[in-house]
């Protein structure tokens, strides 16, 4: 069942991956790992108008290289609900909604919304659910940690 | 970049893809030496025409992007 499993983020994945704290960081890119080792939750859904504000202040940097990474991993809901013409609350809502539809499961990760009757689930709680994920754990202990064939 | 030093136009990434080694061609493994269980980073920059470059992954999936962030003037931004 996991491996169907969607994410939809507002800016608190992108903030935690720029934040100049270790912690917030690591939660971040934790994530990003997760999604990297599960093909099938290869992006994340992003409302149309935190994609153009994150990928445009991207752009403005270097060889845009920033820009292509974000592209890699967040995935423009634009497709599914359209142009943003309401909030930021609305929109995430719709592209819930539209995902249900395929996916058994949908979660939205955000350290802000409030979203009433919708799973919204803390970069705390997401760090949590992903460490609780055994084969995912191994995966890591395995890549990163294991120094025993060495 | 290194056309810059020819007056060629610099190099811009056009994209950027995190892939498994086992997403790799076998000519592509084969060639760089990458495992399937390795992790790969296809970038393509466009000069023109535009290439892809494969390489293999040191550090973890998102390492690049971390990279990326750190080079540049971000680190420390928030998005309101």
């Amino acid at each position: 069942m996991e491996d169907r499993c969607i994410f939809i983020a507002d800016k608190t994945v992108v903030n935690y991956l720029l934040s100049e704290d270790h912690e917030e960081k690591q939660k971040a890119e934790l994530f990003l790992d997760y999604l990297s080792w599960r093909r099938c939750n290869k992006k994340i859904y992003i409302t149309p108008a935190n994609f153009k504000l994150i990928k445009e202040k991207f752009e403005q940097e270097d060889d845009k290289s920033l820009a292509a990474y974000f592209e890699n991993w967040f995935e423009n809901g634009i497709e599914l609900i359209g142009e943003d013409s309401t909030t930021e609350e609305e929109d995430t809502r719709s592209l819930y909604e539209t995902l249900e539809t395929i996916s058994p499961t949908v979660f939205i990760i955000s350290d802000e919304l409030e979203l009433e009757g919708l799973p919204v689930m803390s970069m705390e709680n997401l760090d949590t659910y992903l460490k609780d994920k055994p084969d995912f754990n191994k995966h890591i202990f395995l890549t990163y940690y294991d120094t025993s064939g060495v | 970049m290194e056309n810059t030093e020819n007056n060629m136009p610099e190099e811009k990434v056009v994209s950027i893809k995190i892939v498994k080694g086992n997403q790799l061609s076998e000519t592509v493994k084969g060639n760089l030496g990458i495992k399937s269980e390795d992790f790969a980073e296809i970038r393509v920059t466009r000069n023109s025409p535009a290439k892809p470059n494969v390489t293999r992954l040191e550090g973890s999936p998102s390492s690049g992007f971390v990279s990326a962030i750190d080079s540049s003037s971000l680190r420390g931004f928030h998005f309101e």
